[in-house]
């Protein structure tokens, strides 16, 4: 029904253009459901884009190739056969509900532009599971809760019936308790009128539960394409091994680190006569570097884009056997001892002379963590467990409780968006070495100390010169690491930061922060919203819901009998790879 | 709403009074004594003694400064040195010519900001438009009305270049003679007060439609990157609709504050536009105050214009929240 | 995060790489602006004829020796107008640079003081803001008395408070952005984080502002000239020229027009650089 034929689009950043998708075959049939799984940039989000002729103009894109729809050929149509195969065949969700509604004009309105009538309009609000159809047609957006948002948009693009749906992340903007939610409704509706999606994700897990067939990306390249359930158990592609054996679920093995089968990224040449993964391939042999890899069709019926798959099951289980985590230095000593904290902030005032409302963030929190311990902090959005953390690291005053520190040294933090949190004007080396200051020590002592915590969180320390913009973001993360070790703290405050990241970077992050703890004797809280990683690095886990700890144990224990009701919801909230697990 | 109003008046009041005093002390800083410049330089000193004391001169700074704030609640604005006519009648005869010239400026410039911003939307040299529009918005006021007088008066003689109406000594019920002529059925007024407006209200209209509207295309820019534009073109509706429907009303903000300052800045284009066109209306009294040094006038009608601008910026702000009902009031 | 796209921008390595950033048409105006500030401190000693005298007849239209024709009492306009260029251009830049250091200083200080200090700055610059300035500007320098530092006092009153506003929001901005913090965090001093951390980060909106501005207030220095609150009679002030000239605009255009059109050029010249400032800044 939806054919992709050697799809080519180039798109142009600040005057430069670049090939964004190389040569894409696809064919999807009706009903069926066909996950595209790549980390950020692999030109996953593009296909979803070309699909429906909305490409933004002012990156000028040159598209080549052909997409058919039905009878429609969506390459250089004009605006009006555009128009109408947005309208009829082809619609889409998009990845960040809250922006993705006009502010400025009532639910119901929205939903009644392309023509539904009044009943209708409420039917279908009733029928992606929003209580009181009535009023939220009436409502403003911005009076709706993302999983409200994302509803409406579902309600919106379901009532045109259309044969493609395109789904584009549709739930990493969302609490995990309400991923799950808004996953199941979107393959209902899909079910029930034979509708096609093409479900964009960085996720395999979340890939292997919804799809029938996967097509992982590199770099604008097809790297495999297959049977979902094929390629989950047995990848053909070095890449999709990668992604495989860096992803990690409840059941990955604590005892070790986590395997990463990628090196370090260095620059990935997209365009050329090569295979494009080059760069990062531990398997790489010097064919691949001189010719590009057709997409060839192996006996199983699968494709994969590699010189090389049948080494690949090597790998895998070569993967298998990561090193396990240093031994750990630690003592009896706290290194966070957090006692009755209370927090509240002022809201709104009500009405011109009435008190500010506010609301409790944090009601009676009580948490110890030892030297070298890592106690992981879970629980979504609004739980309190930033809140949390900025008190811990005195950035936050509390209200009523007591915050002390192993010998009153204060801790250092590592945070979310690591290329946010380093100075764009101050080099590298001067960030880092910053935090000697205080300790009076020579010039060439402090170079030498900075060189050493480069090493140290495997940055080359030729690097200590360069400036944030020119690093990327997985560097930019080490450095934050190098610059809280250099003078290592009793404490290491950690807030989501790996939430941004593709699997195998990680990995990596998770791998240098439990090995540094390890090594250090520090103390650390994880702050997160992924239980999964919570469970892989964390000694033990404390459950926060509406700033309350309502669990905390062991991870195992916690995960395999929740007691509180809201830890019961994270833990089946977090996808697994079923089929990994029934080949273990 | 309530809350709000009560809010906003407030504010209103306590800027007037801030200005009041402002306009207060530079009363008293004059290094001439206003007794001593009523009564004339020949009047004998004990004269000019009985007048201060009758004018409050000699109490402390405070109680004369509330004189002043009382006579000002009573709408006394003083007397006019020059006219020798108490400031506020002045201002209420010249006044609706003002008033007439500013709406006439206001609503010439929006609708020149919607086509400038149009224009940098849609067409393919927007680049050209742009510099187009830095070029215009650098020429000095008294340029753009010198070279409209020069060229559309004086060479081509397609509008009347000075005064508000050819026929004398004509007055209708409002002072705003395009209305006057239409309520007293006398359409040839009508016309003639339109087109003695066209050259000044075009004049004063440039700055506003630059800055109009170059905020509005960059606010057009802005909301047509945001995702629920893709939402809208996702859904198949046609261009226009979704410029209409989708983004105007959400780029609305921005220049309708825009609008709102430029009134402010207005009232020294005022000044030249009516000096340069003779038009009878209260920056031409302004100026000839400034001729003769009256100083009271002056401040009288700062303190009127500063008024007049304080109740735009409250219009501005209610018509955003009606543009968007994320802006509570 | 952008994780996945290794920034391939170049670095700053070559030389001049922000005026590569510059269109043509803001490298123009970028040397027009030094070409003014040029002929603002050596234009009267260029001026062909002593710009105070009459040195031929009356109302000669423009033509050679008389570049811009001589005035009612014959003297050369091309003189008056290159001196009339220092009274603009350099109290222009005078009063931008005081207002941009009495600005940033309250900003800087609101911004990192927060608390009542900065709610007492915000409302203060509010008041400001909404008061019709140049309206009051004009009526101060009206009860003062004109006189061109009269006029600069005037302006730089109410010129202030916008670059205040903008540098306490820059600094509030930058100072709750997590590499402060992070800064902070680290153990770095007060005043160090200050100058190392903080303000080298307003410094590029402020410089763009500034620039922009200098055109803004060109103009109103020539409305104020035009309104004959500059510099008294003689003085050839570009504004007060075409003032004085504004009746015989129909038999001795050049009186009126060329005066304003110079004060056009300079404009020009100064929002283009502005411009160019602006596009130089972005890619830094």
């Amino acid at each position: 029904m939806l054919s992709i034929r050697g799809l080519h689009v180039r798109l142009s950043r600040d005057g430069r253009a670049n090939t964004v998708l190389d040569g894409v075959d696809l064919d999807l049939a009706p009903g069926e459901v066909v996950a595209l799984v790549g980390e950020s940039g692999s030109g996953k989000s593009t296909i979803g884009l070309a699909l429906q002729g909305l490409l933004p103009a002012e990156s000028q894109p040159e598209i080549s190739g052909s997409i058919r729809l039905s009878k429609h050929e969506i390459v250089g149509a004009k605006a009006g056969e555009l128009r109408q195969v947005r309208r009829d065949l082809i619609r889409s969700v998009p990845q960040d509900p809250m922006g993705a509604l006009n502010p400025t004009m009532s639910i119901g309105r929205q939903m009644a532009e392309t023509g539904l009538s009044p009943a209708e309009v409420l039917d279908w609000l009733g029928r992606v599971g929003l209580p009181d159809p009535r009023r939220i047609a009436a409502d403003m957006p911005h009076r709706l809760s993302g999983g409200q948002r994302q509803r409406v948009l579902i309600a919106m693009s379901m009532a045109a019936k259309p044969r493609v749906l395109v789904a584009d992340e549709p739930t990493t903007a969302l609490d995990v308790t309400v991923q799950a939610q808004i996953l199941t409704l979107l393959t209902d509706l899909a079910r029930e009128q034979g509708t096609a999606i093409l479900f964009i994700t960085h996720d395999l897990a979340v890939a292997a539960e919804l799809s029938n067939r996967v097509m992982v990306l590199f770099g604008g390249r097809v790297a495999e394409l297959g049977e979902t359930r094929a390629v989950v158990k047995a990848p053909a592609h070095p890449y999709a091994a990668g992604l495989l054996s860096a992803r990690f679920d409840l059941s990955s093995d604590r005892g070790r680190q986590l395997s990463t089968l990628s090196t370090e990224r260095g620059r990935t040449r997209i365009e050329g006569p090569h295979c494009n993964y080059v760069a990062r391939c531990p398997i790489s042999t010097p064919e691949c570097s001189q010719r590009r890899p057709d997409l060839a069709l192996r006996e199983d019926g699968r494709r994969a884009a590699c010189f090389n798959s049948d080494k690949v099951p090597d790998l895998l289980s070569s993967a298998r056997a990561a090193p396990a985590w240093p031994e750990a230095i630690g003592g009896n000593a706290n290194a966070l001892e957090l006692f009755r904290i209370h927090k509240s902030f002022a809201g709104r005032r009500k009405g011109l002379f009435g008190a500010k409302a506010r609301t409790r963030v944090l009601s009676g929190v009580d948490l110890r963590i030892g030297l070298g311990e890592c106690v992981a902090l879970v629980g979504e959005s609004g739980s309190g467990k930033s809140t949390l953390l900025r008190i811990a690291a005195g950035l936050v005053e509390q209200d009523e409780g007591d915050v002390s520190w192993f010998g009153g040294i204060p801790p250092q933090v590592v945070f979310q968006d690591a290329v946010a949190a380093l100075t764009p004007w101050l080099t590298v080396g001067e960030q880092i070495g910053d935090r000697l200051r205080p300790l009076n020590v020579s010039k060439a002592e402090q170079q030498r100390r900075v060189a050493e915590a480069l090493e140290l969180v495997g940055i080359d320390p030729a690097l200590s010169g360069a400036l944030p913009a020119e690093l990327s973001g997985g560097q930019c993360q080490r450095v934050t690491v190098a610059r809280a070790v250099v003078v290592p703290p009793k404490l290491l405050l950690c807030d989501e930061p790996i939430s941004a990241m593709d699997v195998s970077l990680a990995a990596q992050t998770l791998n240098l922060l439990g090995t540094l703890r390890r090594q250090m004797g520090m103390g650390m809280l994880f702050v997160t919203h992924d239980l999964a990683a919570a469970r892989l690095i964390a000694d033990r886990i404390a459950v926060l819901e509406k700033g309350q700890l309502v669990e905390i144990g062991e991870p195992d224990q916690i995960i395999s009998d929740p007691q509180a009701p809201y830890t019961r919801t994270l833990v089946s909230a977090v996808p697994r790879l079923v089929t990994e697990e029934a080949s273990a | 709403m309530a809350p709000y109003l009560i809010k906003r008046i407030a504010g209103l009041a306590a800027v007037l009074l801030v200005m009041s005093f402002i306009v207060f002390c530079l009363q008293s800083i004059i290094p001439a004594d206003p007794a001593r410049s009523l009564v004339g330089p020949s009047a004998p000193q004990e004269t000019v003694e009985r007048l201060r004391e009758e004018m409050g001169l000699n109490d402390p700074l405070l109680v004369q400064y509330g004189h002043f704030v009382s006579r000002l609640v009573e709408g006394d604005l003083g007397t006019s040195i020059r006219t020798r006519q108490p400031i506020a009648e002045d201002v209420l005869r010249y006044g609706p010519a003002t008033l007439e010239l500013i709406l006439a400026a206001m609503v010439l410039g929006t609708a020149l900001a919607f086509i400038l911003a149009f224009a940098q939307a849609t067409l393919a040299r927007s680049g050209a438009i742009r510099v187009g529009m830095l070029t215009l918005g650098s020429v000095p006021i008294f340029l753009t009305a010198l070279l409209l007088a020069y060229f559309l008066w004086f060479k081509l003689g397609w509008f009347p270049g000075s005064g508000r109406i050819d026929i004398r000594r004509f007055s209708g019920p409002t002072g705003f003679f395009v209305l006057d002529g239409l309520l007293l059925g006398r359409p040839e007024v009508t016309l003639g007060a339109l087109r003695h407006l066209f050259l000044p209200a075009l004049a004063l209209s440039v700055p506003i439609a630059i800055s109009v509207g170059r905020s509005l295309s960059s606010a057009l820019v802005d909301v047509m990157r945001q995702p629920y534009i893709r939402t809208a073109r996702g859904k198949g509706l046609s261009a226009g609709h979704i410029f209409l429907r989708h983004g105007l009303r959400n780029a609305a903000s921005a220049p309708l504050a825009m609008l709102g300052l430029q009134v402010g800045l207005m009232f020294g284009n005022l000044l030249i536009v009516e000096r340069v066109f003779a038009w009878p209306g209260l920056g031409l009294y302004t100026v000839q105050s400034f001729a003769t040094s009256d100083l009271p006038a002056i401040l009288g009608v700062a303190l009127v214009f500063g008024a007049f601008y304080i109740l735009v910026t409250m219009l501005v702000e209610i018509a955003q929240s009606l543009a968007d009902p994320r802006i509570a009031l | 995060m952008s994780v996945s796209m290794p920034s391939i921008a170049a670095p700053a390595s070559a030389k001049f790489s922000w005026l590569r950033r510059m269109g043509w048409l803001e490298r123009i105006g970028l040397a027009g602006v030094i070409a003014i500030t040029l002929l603002a401190i050596f234009g009267p000693q260029l001026a062909p004829f002593d710009p105070m005298l009459r040195v031929a007849d009356a109302y000669l239209p423009p033509g050679l020796p008389h570049l811009f024709g001589t005035d009612e009492i014959g003297r050369d306009l091309f003189s008056r107008v290159l001196l009339g260029i220092r009274y603009t251009w350099l109290p222009g830049l005078a009063v931008i640079g005081i207002a941009l250091v009495i600005g940033s200083a309250v900003g800087v200080f609101a911004g990192m003081m927060g608390g009542w200090v900065d709610a007492l700055f915000q409302r203060i610059v509010e008041l400001f803001l909404v008061l019709p300035s140049t309206l009051i500007a004009i009526s101060v320098v009206a009860a003062l008395g004109p006189g061109l530092l009269n006029t600069m006092i005037a302006i730089t009153i109410f010129w202030w408070p916008w670059y205040a506003r903008m540098t306490r929001d820059e600094v509030r901005r930058i100072r709750s952005r997590p590499h402060v913090e992070a800064a902070r965090i680290s153990g770095v001093s007060k005043t160090r984080l200050m100058l190392r951390y903080l303000l080298p980060g307003t410094v590029p909106a402020l410089l763009v502002a500034a620039t922009l501005d200098v055109a803004n207030i060109i103009l109103t220095l020539s409305l104020m000239s035009f309104l004959g609150l500059g510099l008294p009679a003689p003085a050839p002030e570009l504004g007060a020229m075409t003032a004085r000239s504004i009746d015989s605009l129909t038999v001795y255009w050049w009186l009126p027009i060329l005066p304003a059109v110079v004060i056009f050029v300079m404009s020009v010249c100064a929002n283009l650089a502005g411009d160019g400032v602006r596009s130089a800044l972005r890619g830094a």
